[in-house]
């Protein structure tokens, strides 16, 4: 008899043992609501006689699968010390409250170590993305550059050339991309030269028509200064002749 | 953490293949490390058999259940 009471004894007691806890939250919480609410659940765990050993905020990340109309989630991790008793309590906890998507706890070896693993592979491909826009632009500024420089005929036999390339070199779709920029600049510098041509030839045109006009006056005058004198002349009584 | 190469065990005969896992022996299972829990997952994110993915028993079972964990947080999908 004294050997069962001493097992019951013994069940009954709490056992403090290592415990992983993963929380998810909901994505609406703002971080001041993220930080209070982390604030009260601690609170809630040392009025429990739990011992935080870790805490670690993942921030947003993108779930695999919708949970609860989310598509997002905040992760938090905690490693605890706590009482085998409280456990089923906690759980209980977690799963009512209305701010928590998900939770995992799992028991821990004692000499567990936290350990962060980063995902490297979703951030290397964007940085490439970005690298080859950056090279674009420049070659668009080199191009402006040379057009600048070169009379308009030069421009007009790069087109056909890179007219020619494309369909024949298989080149992929950026390098395609870049070339069409290219001779969309060059027709485009073109056009404005051609225009600027034309009025300049057109303002010659005008300055040409003006100065005639200016001598048909000239001489209109001249001559209609020749008649009144004429006249003067014919119209005077005193002629020596 | 370092990168380790997981093998593709299928090349060698089934009496030299060695479990990932044993051979580096400072990994563990863990469900937060989803890096090398998708290389045991199939392209319908189901878990490999242990006959292509050459992983011994005991670690077998751990990998199961790092990545059933995993899935239940939201870490990796069910299905596709």
């Amino acid at each position: 008899m004294a050997k069962k009471k001493e097992a019951e004894a013994r069940v009954v007691e709490a056992e403090n043992r290592m415990y992983e806890l993963m929380l998810v939250l909901k994505p609406d919480l703002l971080e001041s609501a993220v930080t209070k609410k982390l604030k009260d659940f601690t609170k809630f765990l040392k009025e429990n006689e739990c011992n935080v050993t870790m805490e670690d905020v993942w921030g947003k990340r993108t779930l695999a699968y919708r949970i609860k109309q989310f598509e997002e989630g905040i992760y938090v991790v905690y490693n605890i010390i706590a009482p085998t008793t409280f456990i089923s309590e906690l759980d209980n906890h977690l799963r009512i409250d209305n701010e928590v998507i998900r939770h995992l706890l799992i028991s821990i070896e004692n000499d567990y170590k936290y350990s962060k693993f980063d995902e490297e592979i979703e951030e290397a491909p964007k940085e490439e993305k970005k690298a080859p826009k950056k090279e674009i632009s420049k070659k668009e500024e080199s191009v402006k550059e040379v057009v600048k420089e070169e009379p308009v005929e030069e421009p007009i036999e790069k087109k056909e050339e890179s007219d020619v390339e494309i369909p024949l070199s298989g080149t992929s779709k950026e390098e395609v991309v870049e070339e069409k920029k290219e001779e969309k600049v060059v027709e485009e510098k073109a056009e404005e030269k051609e225009e600027k041509e034309e009025k300049v030839v057109e303002e010659k045109e005008k300055v040409k028509e003006e100065k005639i006009v200016e001598e048909k006056e000239k001489e209109e005058i001249d001559r209609s200064a020749l008649d009144s004198k004429l006249d003067d002349l014919l119209s005077g009584d005193d002629l020596n002749i | 953490m370092a990168k380790y190469v997981f093998s593709t065990n299928q090349k060698h005969p089934l009496g030299k293949r060695r479990c990932a896992f044993c051979t580096n022996q400072t990994m563990e299972v863990d469900y937060k490390d989803v890096k090398t829990l998708k290389i045991f997952i199939n392209g319908f994110k189901k878990i490999k058999n242990r006959y292509y993915s050459g992983v011994c028993l005991q670690h077998q079972k751990k990998l199961a259940r790092g990545i059933k964990r995993a899935r239940h947080v939201g870490l990796l999908p069910f299905t596709n």
